[in-house]
Order: C-alpha cells, then sequence, then structure tokens
C-alpha cells in the first residue's frame, strides 16, 4: 500500500504522533491563529512526521486503511 | 467518490497538501543532518562569567544584529547547562544587557519567521508568511536597506539557505516566504555587500544541474556582473576582499559539518570585509543568523539544538570580540520565536536535564534579548519585537523609520 504524504506549515501544530490511527475528519493539526484546523482527508495510520527545514512544512506519511 | 473529492480540495485549500509516495513508512527524505551532535568539543564556554564591560561610548558606528531562530530562554539555559553548568554563563548570557521580547504576529500569537523577521528588519507587524511588508502588501523600507542608503556597508550571514525567511526580510519583499527565486534576485539587486550562506539552486538557471529555478536567469552570472566576488570554498573567501562578496557554500542549506565554515568564521569574514576601508567608511549593519536552532527544535531533537545553539553562540563570540576591539559597535542577540515549546523539569545537578517539547511547531513565549556596546542599554526590559529595528534606527539617526516606500 502506498503511503499518502500529507504537508503543513510547521509554524503549526501537529495533532498526531507517529503510530496514530485517524479517522477521516479528525484533527490532523492546529493553527496558530484562532479556530484554524486542518483535517485529515483519509483514514489510515501515521507511519512518519518529518520535519522538511527548506520548505518550512511538516511532511506526515499515513498508511491508508485498506 | 465525488464528496470525498470536494472534501479534499477544501482540505487542500485549508494549508494542506497531499502527494502519494511509493515507499512505504518513513520516506527519509526530509530528514535534516544529522553530524555527531553530541560531540561539543569545538565549543569553548567562557573562562569568565562575569559581565562583558558596559561601553561609555554613545555613538553608533556598527550594529551586528543576532538572530538565533527559534531559540528561547529554555533554548539558552539548557546548551549552557551542557556545556557550563548550572552557575556558567555562554557568551550572549554575558552581554550586559538583557531583556524580553515579544513576538506575535499580525495574525497570530503564534509567529512565523517571515512574519517576526519582518518586525525586527522593518519594525512592522505582518501576517504569517509575509516578507517585508504589511499584510496589504505595503512594501515597507528595512533597516538594512536604510543603512545602505546612508552609506553603510551591509551584510546577511546564515547557515540556512540565503533566500530563506529570515533573511530576506532584511533584503527583499514579497508576499511570501516561498517565493526563493524572486528574493534570490531581489538580494542581488539590492548591493547587500556580504551574502554569505546556502541556497546556490536559487540563483542557477533551470539547466544548471541542482537549479531550482524555473527560468535561464543565472544569477550567479548577474551577480558577477554587478561587482560582486562569488565564492564556494572558506579557500576562495579567504581571498574575497572586496566591496561586494555572495558566498553560497552548499545548493540548499549548510550542512553544518567540515569543511564548510563555521557561523562563527563566517561571521569574522563577514566583518573583516565589511570594516575595511573605505567600503565601512560610514559604518556597517550585519545580521547573523544560527538558522537551525529551530529545525532542530522542529525535530525535537535536543542534541542538534544544543550543537546549534553553541555554534551561534561561537558566533556572538565573533562579533563581541570585534565590539570589545572596536567600541562603536553594538551587538544584539535575540530570537525570532521559540520552537518546540521548550522545557526542562529536573536537572539533578547534571549536564543532562529532563526536558519536555510541548510542540513540534512554534510557541508564542517571550524571548530573550541581549546588548552589548553603545546604546546597549536601549534594549534593556520588555519590548516587542517591532520595537527593535526602531531602536536601532534611532541610534544610527535613520530616519523616518518606520515608511513605507513611495
Amino acid at each position: 500500500m502506498k503511503d499518502v504524504i500529507l504537508t503543513i506549515e510547521a509554524t503549526r501544530d501537529v495533532m498526531v504522533r507517529v503510530g496514530d490511527r485517524i479517522q477521516r475528519g479528525e484533527t490532523l493539526s492546529e493553527g496558530t491563529a484562532g479556530p484554524d484546523t486542518t483535517t485529515c482527508p483519509i483514514s489510515g495510520t501515521i507511519t512518519a512526521i518529518d520535519f522538511d527545514p527548506k520548505n518550512h512544512e511538516f511532511a506526515i506519511s499515513i498508511r491508508p486503511e485498506a | 467518490m465525488r464528496k470525498w473529492l470536494r472534501r479534499l480540495t477544501v482540505t487542500a485549500l485549508a494549508a494542506i497538501v497531499i502527494t502519494i509516495v511509493a515507499s512505504p513508512g518513513a520516506t527519509g527524505k526530509y530528514a535534516t543532518p544529522k553530524g555527531n551532535n553530541r560531540d561539543l568539543s569545538f565549543y569553548r564556554p567562557p573562562i569568565s562569567d562575569s559581565p562583558y564591560p558596559r561601553t561609555r561610548a554613545k555613538r553608533v558606528k556598527n550594529v551586528i544584529l543576532c538572530i538565533g531562530d527559534g531559540m528561547g530562554l529554555s533554548q539558552v539555559a539548557v546548551s549552557r547547562l551542557k556545556v557550563a553548568g548550572r552557575h556558567g554563563k555562554l557568551h550572549m548570557e554575558r552581554m550586559p544587557v538583557a531583556g524580553l521580547v515579544r513576538t506575535h504576529s499580525g495574525n497570530s500569537l503564534v509567529t512565523d519567521s517571515a512574519a517576526s523577521g519582518t518586525a525586527l528588519a522593518s519594525g512592522v507587524k505582518t501576517h504569517n508568511g509575509m516578507i517585508g511588508m504589511t499584510p496589504d502588501e505595503r512594501v515597507h523600507v528595512t533597516i538594512m536597506e536604510m543603512a545602505h542608503a546612508k552609506g553603510m556597508a551591509t551584510g546577511l550571514v546564515v547557515t540556512s539557505s540565503i533566500t530563506h525567511a529570515t533573511p530576506a526580510c532584511f533584503a527583499a519583499h514579497v508576499p511570501s516566504r516561498k517565493m526563493e527565486t524572486q528574493i534570490a534576485e531581489q538580494l542581488i539587486a539590492g548591493g547587500v555587500n556580504v551574502l554569505l550562506g546556502g541556497g546556490r539552486e536559487f540563483f542557477l538557471p533551470q539547466s544548471a544541474p541542482g537549479s531550482a529555478r524555473k527560468d535561464d536567469r543565472n544569477l550567479i552570472a548577474e551577480a558577477e556582473a554587478a561587482g560582486y566576488t562569488v565564492v564556494e570554498t572558506v579557500a576562495q573567501l579567504r581571498s574575497a576582499r572586496h566591496r561586494r562578496v555572495l558566498g553560497l557554500f552548499q545548493l540548499e542549506a549548510l550542512t553544518t559539518e567540515p569543511p564548510e565554515p563555521t557561523l562563527a568564521q563566517l561571521t569574522r569574514h563577514a566583518i573583516g570585509i565589511l570594516k575595511q576601508r573605505p567600503l565601512g567608511t560610514k559604518g556597517f549593519f550585519l545580521m547573523v543568523e544560527g538558522s537551525q536552532i529551530d529545525w532542530a527544535c522542529h525535530d525535537n531533537d535536543l542534541d542538534a539544538m544544543v550543537r546549534q545553539t553553541l555554534l551561534f553562540d561561537q558566533a556572538v563570540e565573533a562579533a563581541i570580540d570585534f565590539a570589545m576591539r572596536d567600541r562603536r559597535t553594538l551587538v544584539i542577540v535575540t530570537a525570532d520565536h521559540e520552537t518546540g515549546g521548550l522545557t526542562f523539569t529536573d536537572t539533578n545537578d547534571g549536564p543532562d536535564p529532563k526536558v519536555n517539547w510541548s510542540t513540534k511547531g512554534h510557541s508564542g513565549t517571550p524571548v530573550p534579548i541581549y546588548a552589548f556596546g553603545p546604546g546597549a542599554e536601549r534594549f534593556e526590559g520588555v519590548c516587542d519585537n517591532t520595537e527593535i529595528p526602531r531602536r536601532i534606527a534611532q541610534l544610527l539617526d535613520l530616519r523616518p523609520f518606520p515608511q513605507p516606500t513611495k
């Protein structure tokens, strides 16, 4: 199964950890300006959270549910 | 399916970008450089804990602004515990004046480097992500541009790409920090005398290996035509004493590992170029950034954070060394924001405190400011980050500031 990578601006706070199972629509990250959250577009398991310094982004890898 | 796609689109617009990779699990693609971060033998702590002396001189000729990206009070404290113990000090902590800086941006309590850099360079608040302009995209002149217009020499020294958010804020004006090709163009057009860091990929035409440009402009050639000496190695940098030097030591960010020059070496070289006559006759403004403290904190990597903070402190020491001899140089050390929400709760009198990271993003806590040299007392107490360039402008008699461009 191919992983899906979501990239999120790194000023934001990531609300998941590696190994977490996440459902579509659940909060993935919280923004820094009021009620500003991003939700996960798919259901699956978080397999990696990497910081990409070049783009100042988090790359969140999700293994989709079969 | 259609409903799923609609949701995906909405989510993407809310700052998520989605890609699909072939390999399962961690990509490794984004990993920040992992050298031997536990080897801190490169660092020499101060031989004394006493404060550097206050300066009697009143007139400020030169300003060196050192910015530790993501460096909060805990980053400084934990780094100090590692190398100088609970009673010791880092070089920046020996500076005789200290205070706290509020960092909120124009649209958030938690700033990013672009908005905070704009505050530190132009004295105005803006939205996260914006460089050198207010939220209505009105361009505001930077303290470095004001210094240049007055005839002062100018320089930027970083360990990130020279086009990254913090250095960009001092010499470029774009609505998004991601516009690094345009930032590279503006850095050269602006005539900053010394540009040292990484990011060669944004200066090479698209036909060149490793280029990140989407056009055929060769900014290396354009820089040379504009009078820059372009260098890529320490040896080349040592022989570069011209009035304009562009040093791009990596395609992307610096590795901060040998054989690259350290941030302290780059700082010394920059000062050496900027102080020489006739270039530095009217003084100079130099910004030095420890760019990768932030990156280590985003990774919640304590060892890397300590190493990057100490590399930054070495550069601060280099700046103070010059200022002690020169007596007309103001050195300011601060941060754009704190990253990681770092705290520590138990040291057991040892060098390895128990640390807690409360986020992988930025936090909104105030950051420290330290100052040494003539005018240092102006930075005592609690201030907003927009106040810092305003006070520098007053000390250098750069007026009016802040100001939008016409």
